[in-house]
């Protein structure tokens, strides 16, 4: 009998989503990938969550840093994604983790150090509740410096 | 259960399609998004949504595709009230990579605006 893991990626979320039920996670990402635009926010596809909870489908997220793409943008080695083994059931904090180093560019969470908060994980109700003045969206470095006070 | 074959016939004999016409036919990722709310309605191939900013959306995929050549097909609609005053619209792929595509939607004077409705199917070879 064919395991899910030896099927191809795309066949495994196929069957995902044929069987599993949307989860819709109450995370949000904040980030700031650019100085010059306004903060980015990632809400994560509740099929896909739904696919981290579970385990058994999704590759580790290293496969896709190891993707190669040459000078016009193929992707060399995409077998990767079919042939290595996939990640077990995550909890939700971990498929977000795992979402940001997947979907977030690199250099936003990557960063050893800063003087500015680049990224924050958030709750849905902890963003603003319209869109008005969106593309002024900047992530408050002084609430977040409250926050660390408050912490300390 | 898997069938293996390359070629579908109907009875007759006298139609048939070559199974790859199907694969490479099929939609390989696809979103139905709100971006007034910023949320997925529905999605294939899609690990989460980006709300970039006013009418730009990033949608990335699970599977990446083999390049950043495939097929994009996209329409969408601005909030309801707008449609009477200002009918026109337009959705451009401002990218299209291997891994995602970053959509902007735009009134018919080029304006950034979000849209409650953004439906697009992305056709192409998956890595």
């Amino acid at each position: 009998m064919t395991q899910l893991a030896d099927l191809p990626l795309w066949a495994r979320l196929e069957i995902a989503r044929q069987t599993l039920e949307p989860v819709q996670s109450d995370y949000r990402v904040v980030f700031e990938a650019d100085i010059d635009a306004p903060a980015s926010v990632l809400v994560p596809e509740p099929n896909w969550m739904a696919c981290a909870l579970h385990g058994g489908i999704l590759p580790p997220v290293e496969v896709y840093h190891k993707l190669e793409v040459d000078d016009e943008g193929k992707v060399l080695n995409g077998e990767l994604q079919h042939t290595t083994p996939p990640v077990g059931p995550m909890t939700e904090e971990e498929a977000i983790e795992y979402l940001i180093q997947k979907d977030v560019p690199a250099h936003v969470w990557k960063a050893e150090k800063g003087n500015s908060t680049k990224m924050v994980i958030c709750r849905a109700n902890q963003l603003p509740t319209t869109r008005q003045w969106r593309d002024a969206w900047k992530i408050d470095q002084v609430m977040e410096h409250n926050n660390l006070e408050e912490a300390a | 259960m898997t069938i293996k074959t390359d070629f579908l016939e109907n009875i007759a004999g006298d139609k048939s399609l070559a199974v790859d016409k199907i694969v490479d036919g099929a939609v390989k990722a696809s979103v139905n998004y709100n971006g007034a709310t910023a949320s997925v309605n529905s999605s294939i191939n899609v690990s989460s949504s980006v709300d970039n900013g006013v009418g730009t959306y990033t949608f990335n995929f699970t599977n990446a595709f083999t390049n950043g050549l495939q097929s994009l097909g996209a329409t969408g609609r601005y909030v309801s009230s707008d449609i009477p005053a200002n009918p026109s619209r337009s959705i451009v792929p401002k990218s299209l990579a291997a891994g995602n595509c970053n959509l902007l939607c735009l009134t018919g004077t080029g304006q950034a605006l979000d849209y409650e409705l953004v439906s697009a199917n992305i056709n192409g070879d998956l890595a």
